[in-house]
Formats: C-alpha cells, structure tokens, sequence
C-alpha cells in the first residue's frame, strides 16, 4: 500500500511537468467561469513563438533559391510541408494554403517539442513561475487548434462560395456575400437527381455540417490523446523503479537499469511522435480545406 | 479584399461556427490536463500572431522564391524534354541523311566498279587489238624482209650460177643466155627451196 502511494507520487512527479500550472495569481473569474491568462502551458507557448518569430525570420532573410547553412532546414520544413502535406491534399491550390499549413505545423512542432525539455526543474530552481509544460497536452489548446481549422475552412468555404455565386449570377458580391452560409452548406451536400435530391438535400447538408465539426473534434482529441500519452508511459515506466524499490533494492538494482533504458528510448519515441503528430495535425487540416473549400461538390 | 465586404453578422456566423471544436473549453474548470478558455484563447491570438509576422515576413518571401523555383525547375524540365524530342528528332533526321547518305555511296561505289571493270575491259580490249596489229604488222614486216632477203639471196645466187656457168662453159654468154639461165637457176631455186 505504501508502495502503491510512493509510485503514485512518482507518477504525479511526472505528470507534474507535464500539467499546466497556473502561474500565482493570473487566474480570474469571468462571469461565473475560471480564466487563466498566464500558466505554465502559456509561457510555453509564448516561449515558442518567442524562438520561432525571430529564427524564421532570420532563416527567412537568408533563405535563397539555392539556400546555404541553416536555411537549408527551413528549406526542408518548408518543400517537406509543401510536397507531403499541402500538395497531396490540395493540388494546384497548395501555394494558397501553405503560409496557414506552416505556421500550424511549426507551432504545433514547438509546443510538442518544448514539453520534451526539462523547463521545470530550470525554473523551479531559480523561483520563478514554472515554464515548460507541454502546450499541446492541454485540452483546450488542442481545441484552440482544432477551431483554427475550422475558422479556415468555415472562413474560405465563404468566400469560395460567395464569388461562384456571383460570378455564376452576376450578383454584386456583397449580396452573394449574405447568401455565403447557405450556399456553402447546400455545396457540401453531395448531388442527388429528382425528388429524392429535394427531400434529402437538407437532412444531407447538416449531416455534412455536423461531419465538419467532428472532424475537427477528432482533431483535437487525436493531438491531446497523443501527446498525453507519451508522458502517461513514461510515468509508469518510471513506477516501476519505485514499485521494485519498495520491494527491494536488489529488485531496483535489476530493474532500474532496463526502465531507465527504456525510458530513454520513450524519450526518442516522444521525439519522434511530436514530429508525427505536427504531421498529422497539419496534413489532416490540410485534407479538411481541400475536401470543404477546394473540392467540386 | 473581398472578405472586407462580407457583412459582420456573417463574419461572427464564422467565428460562433469556429469555435464550435472549443466548446468543450467554454466549460472547462481547470483539471490536470484540461485547461480553461484562457489558455484556448492564449494558444489562438498566439497563432494568429505567428501567421501575421510569419505570414508576412517569412512565408510570404519564401513561398514567392519556392514557387518562382518550382516554375523555374518545371521551366528547365520542360525545354530539357524539348531538347531531347528535338535532339532525338534531328538524330532520327541526321540518321536518315546518313542512311540515304550510305546508300547513295554503296549506290557509287558499286556504278564507280562496274564502270571501271567496263574500262579496264576496253582499256584490256584496245590493248590487246593494239598488240595484235602491232604483231601482224611486225610479221608482215618479217615475212617482206625475208622475202627481199630470199629475193636477194636468190638473185645472187642465180649470178653466180651463170657466172659459174660461164667459166664451166669457158665462154661467154650472150646477154640472152644469161638471163635465161638466171631465169631458170631461179625458178629451180624457188621450186626448191621457200618462196621468196
């Protein structure tokens, strides 16, 4: 029992770094409802935009056709988001999408990657408010991603919409503009001839509705579910060791070892999933745009 | 430029239906992991952040130069091809010339030989008449030259019978008498030995 409770508390440890904290006093309620405007996950995600902004635009400003040095990486970030995300989702429109498609994808591969470094302890050390929690093990950032893409597909499904409309009827655009909803929703029914068209028209429009919203729900819960996943394993992985602890040190002595081993090989694992789920998030944002905006209805 | 004209109420339809995702967040009371909507709206402002400074100052560039290099690379793809069709074209017209090239020298070499089998026949031919007349000739020549020799050898021979005669004789014969006996030694002489 006093085992299980010491194992508990190495799992919490773990999980400590992980879980946002929020920083003393930034916390308000707004009609009813807990806001935090500064925690640990925000600093991390400020700490992410504070390394991006000024190393893309300084790779940006040495980016050439032919780049040298360190804007070769970029060089690879930028073909490798164009050639493996933009342009099997999106075709020949993959240049309209590409500034949105790389900016999701390098801050959602820094928010994965900065939960990997041990911020925590850095600044629990100097006594400062904790930094260093992974952003994208926060539900609600996962949601805040997820309702990106939705605005974009939402926002140039509009717009797409508005001007076939008027180009079609020769309507100004403003007043195509105020048809835009409808006319989107009715563009994601797929087309059925005769009466039956007519009666499922509707049911089909909203159901396609409903199929946009859970797409991106399943967004959100696929990002967060793997990103907490990765810190869930190593949490137990590191139960272990004080599970044999509690039993004895020669079972430690064996044990710890083979955990500590494989916690390193979670650790390249975790690596590489924040890279893979950067991929995911973005191709799969990728794929929506083209399957509401881009596609023929 | 032209979502500037679309009205606000359609604008907040699109950002009400947006954050349809993040509803779960509107509800959300802390948690371990869960969050709040204050760190929702962080993780978008500091998108919409990123995709401003970024959109403009490091996509906007980069993605103008990738896409001047794609055109660039499909540019150099596409006359490469039409080189090659071009090359492989004017290798296929070259080829043909150098076939009808062949043929026409196969063609000349072959008249060029039969031409001069026909003039070595001639050349053959009008030297061996050459050498032939040149014999003939050269044996009609023998034979006169014989022929006077004989005549000569005749004649003298046929004198010195009669001036044999003569002193045989011991007399003198009349001018008469010695052509007939010339005449005569000559005709025993040709009636024995060659015709002269």
């Amino acid at each position: 029992m006093v085992g299980m409770t010491v194992a508990s508390e190495t799992s919490n440890l773990i999980f400590d770094h992980v879980q946002d904290h929020p920083w003393p006093g930034c916390t308000v309620e707004v009609l009813g409802v807990k806001v935090t405007w500064m925690s640990s996950g925000i600093a991390s995600m400020l700490l992410v935009a504070a390394v991006l902004i000024p190393t893309l635009l300084l790779l940006a400003r040495r980016w050439r056709a032919t780049p040298r040095g360190g804007a070769n990486v970029l060089d690879v970030i930028v073909v490798f988001v164009r050639d493996m995300i933009a342009r099997p989702a999106l075709g020949d429109k993959a240049y309209r999408y590409l500034p949105l498609l790389l900016t999701m994808f390098v801050f959602v591969l820094g928010m994965n990657l900065v939960g990997i470094l041990p911020l925590g302890i850095v600044t629990e050390s100097l006594h400062v408010p904790p930094v260093g929690a992974t952003p994208t093990a926060i539900l609600t950032v996962c949601a805040a991603l997820a309702g990106v893409t939705l605005l974009a597909i939402v926002a140039m499904g509009f717009r797409k919409a508005t001007l076939h409309f008027a180009h079609k009827t020769g309507w100004p655009v403003w007043a195509a503009a105020l048809l835009a909803p409808l006319l989107w929703v009715k563009g994601l029914a797929p087309k059925v001839p005769g009466a039956a068209g007519v009666v499922l028209g509707v049911p089909l429009a909203l159901l396609e509705l409903v199929g946009v919203a859970a797409k991106c729900f399943s967004l959100m819960i696929r990002l967060f579910a793997n990103m907490i996943a990765g810190h869930a394993l190593l949490a137990v992985m590191m139960m272990l060791i004080v599970m044999s602890l509690q039993k004895a040190v020669v079972n430690a002595f064996y044990v710890g070892p083979f955990v500590i081993a494989a916690s390193v090989a979670v650790d390249l694992m975790e690596l590489m999933v924040a890279g893979l789920q950067a991929y995911i998030f973005t191709f799969l944002s990728a794929m929506f745009l083209g399957l509401y905006v881009e596609s023929e209805h | 430029m032209l979502l500037r004209h679309m009205p606000s109420t359609f604008l907040r339809c699109a950002v009400a239906t947006a954050l349809l995702p993040v509803a779960p967040a509107l509800g959300a009371e802390g948690g371990p992991n869960v969050g709040d909507i204050g760190q929702a709206v962080a993780a978008i402002l500091i998108f919409l952040l990123l995709l401003a400074v970024l959109g403009r100052w490091a996509w906007k560039p980069i993605v103008h130069q990738l896409h001047s290099r794609e055109e660039s690379i499909a540019r150099a793809i596409n006359d490469a091809q039409r080189r090659d069709q071009e090359s492989q074209e004017l290798l296929k017209l070259y080829r043909n010339r150098l076939d009808r090239a062949e043929a026409e020298v196969a063609e000349i070499l072959a008249s060029g030989r039969k031409e001069a089998a026909v003039a070595r026949d001639q050349i053959l031919q009008a030297a061996s008449d050459e050498a032939r007349k040149s014999a003939s000739a050269a044996r009609q020549e023998i034979d006169q030259a014989r022929r006077d020799a004989l005549r000569d050898l005749y004649e003298t021979t046929a004198e010195l019978a009669a001036e044999m005669a003569e002193t045989v004789l011991r007399r003198n014969l009349s001018d008469d008498d010695r052509r007939r006996i010339v005449g005569e030694s000559l005709q025993e002489l040709r009636k024995r030995g060659p015709e002269a």
